[in-house]
């Protein structure tokens, strides 16, 4: 079946087509059209699932806790400040190894209040022991939500997955989205059999208080699951394309990396405009490709370094930043490749707060770069001060005047 | 200090998680943490059982029996009993 639908509604078909069977969540724009159509979809008797109404994003995720502690398939979505406001909980979530699948729409963090685009909300939840996927069209929305279900409950991997897209550019665009049959999902997707349910009859404590001695073996189980997981995203991504047909990259997607010298690294819709960015570079005679990160949880540590470190430069796009430090993903690219390549690696943070990202804006910074005209450091392109910076600062000068600031 | 790991000495530990099961004294004899013992006055007792509802560590038994290795003397089965049959007595410690 072929819909033309926002990538909110592909992301509620995706927990209708891998049968979610408990839904909680918190309506928070822009991700409220996910649950308004799962509402319709068990409003209408399209899906068999139980959909828990709460009153914060911290109880929603502390109700997935109780549905996957009882063995049920569980899905939620938020975004940017209902991430945060969930962040204790999702450490537990992981921390009890709980399978279960959230969608995240990558918004900007306030103030200033600003409901577009970034990846700032994620970022902050890199280190809670979840798996992070981004997505980069509504095709792969739907994809990796199902997906994400197999990497999750694999018994090499047991930690919730957080399937992420940009906010307004997939979230509220139409986009042409393949719906496969149920049969075809349900064989990739087999029901969930957990390994333990909340039992009367046999009691126990999930998260108990645990001493020094017996700490660092969860974490370090946890740490290994992680690392478990990346053969299980490859092998998912794999059998996806074999029983569904769409395929859009494991860890990594590659664009164009036959034969590059230099290579530009970004993360969910961006990387698309890149893409252009990628045929204009190579127009204009510099062999660049793209490598988009579509695991950021699991780090694609082999594949960056396989591709990247024998490259002559490398320009990263950051949408987020580490305040006091530089771009996130820039950080990481350097450290995969640290000690093992001569690449010159570059950074720009862009798109923050929606901001739009053109690829004349990627190809000049990148020509530059490939120039040896910009510095190995993160650098902002596109930051200018405009009309509304100038009359909101001319405001506060009159209002020091009156007080007499000088 | 534990000795430093050599790298082919890394194991793959598996699944370790933090669900217990209840168990007695999985946590060691908690009774040690006391400062205060409850004592009993088996004649003003009338085994009314309030001592064996709220105690907090099931430390009492349905026959009135305290058992001193678990009881952390919080004193609450000394509140709640009605008849004053329980005594707090500070513990000498040798």
């Amino acid at each position: 079946m072929r819909l033309v639908e926002t990538g909110n509604h592909v992301a509620a078909w995706g927990a209708r087509m891998a049968r979610a069977e408990v839904v909680s969540a918190y309506p928070i724009t822009p991700q409220t059209q996910v649950i308004e159509e799962i509402s319709r979809f068990i409003d209408e008797g399209e899906m068999d699932c139980e959909y828990i109404p709460v009153e914060s994003e911290h109880s929603a995720m502390a109700a997935m806790i109780g549905s996957a502690a009882m063995g049920v398939r569980s899905f939620s979505a938020t975004s940017a400040h209902g991430l945060l406001y969930m962040h204790e909980l999702l450490h537990w979530a992981a921390g009890i190894r709980l399978p279960m699948v959230m969608v995240n729409v990558n918004r900007a963090l306030g103030p200033g209040w600003n409901i577009w685009c970034d990846h700032q909300d994620t970022i902050a939840a890199r280190d809670t022991g979840w798996i992070q996927l981004y997505c980069a069209s509504h095709q792969e929305i739907l994809d990796t939500t199902i997906q994400a279900y197999r990497i999750s409950e694999d018994l090499k991997v047991i930690l919730p997955v957080m399937v992420c897209y940009d906010a307004i550019f997939l979230s509220h665009n139409y986009m042409q989205v393949e719906i496969p049959d149920q049969e075809v999902v349900d064989r990739f997707l087999p029901p969930f059999r957990s390994l333990w349910k909340l039992d009367l009859d046999y009691p126990f404590t999930h998260g108990s208080v645990i001493y020094p001695d017996d700490y660092e073996e969860v974490r370090y189980s946890m740490f290994q699951a992680l690392d478990n997981s990346r053969k299980v995203i490859r092998t998912a991504a794999e059998e996806y394309r074999d029983i569904v047909g769409n395929y859009h990259g494991d860890l990594i997607e590659t664009y164009r990396m036959e034969g590059a010298e230099s290579a530009l690294v970004a993360m969910g819709s961006i990387a698309s405009e890149a893409k252009m960015a990628v045929d204009m570079l190579r127009d204009a005679g510099y062999p660049c490709g793209l490598v988009r990160v579509r695991s950021y949880r699991p780090f694609p540590i082999e594949e960056l370094r396989t591709l990247l470190a024998p490259l002559r430069a490398v320009l990263v796009i950051d949408r987020g930043v580490s305040f006091g430090m530089e771009g996130p993903m820039y950080s990481e690219v350097k450290a995969v490749i640290y000690g093992r390549s001569d690449a010159e690696v570059y950074d720009i943070v862009t798109g923050l707060g929606g901001r739009d990202v053109t690829y004349e804006l990627i190809f000049d910074n990148a020509e530059a770069a490939l120039k040896g005209k910009l510095e190995q450091k993160t650098s902002w392109p596109a930051v200018s001060l405009n009309e509304h910076h100038r009359i909101s600062k001319k405001g506060l000068e009159e209002y020091w005047k009156k007080e007499g600031v000088k | 200090m534990p000795k430093r790991r050599k790298k082919e000495e890394e194991e793959e530990i598996g699944f370790v998680t933090t669900l217990s099961v209840p168990s007695e004294g999985s946590v060691g004899l908690t009774g040690s943490w006391r400062v205060f013992i409850p004592v009993l006055d088996e004649e003003k007792c009338n085994k009314c059982l309030l001592c064996w509802i709220y105690c907090p560590e099931a430390c009492i038994s349905k026959d009135i029996k305290i058992n001193y290795d678990y009881c952390k003397g919080c004193g609450i089965c000394a509140e709640e009993c009605p008849r004053k049959a329980v005594t707090m007595i500070k513990e000498e410690k040798g």
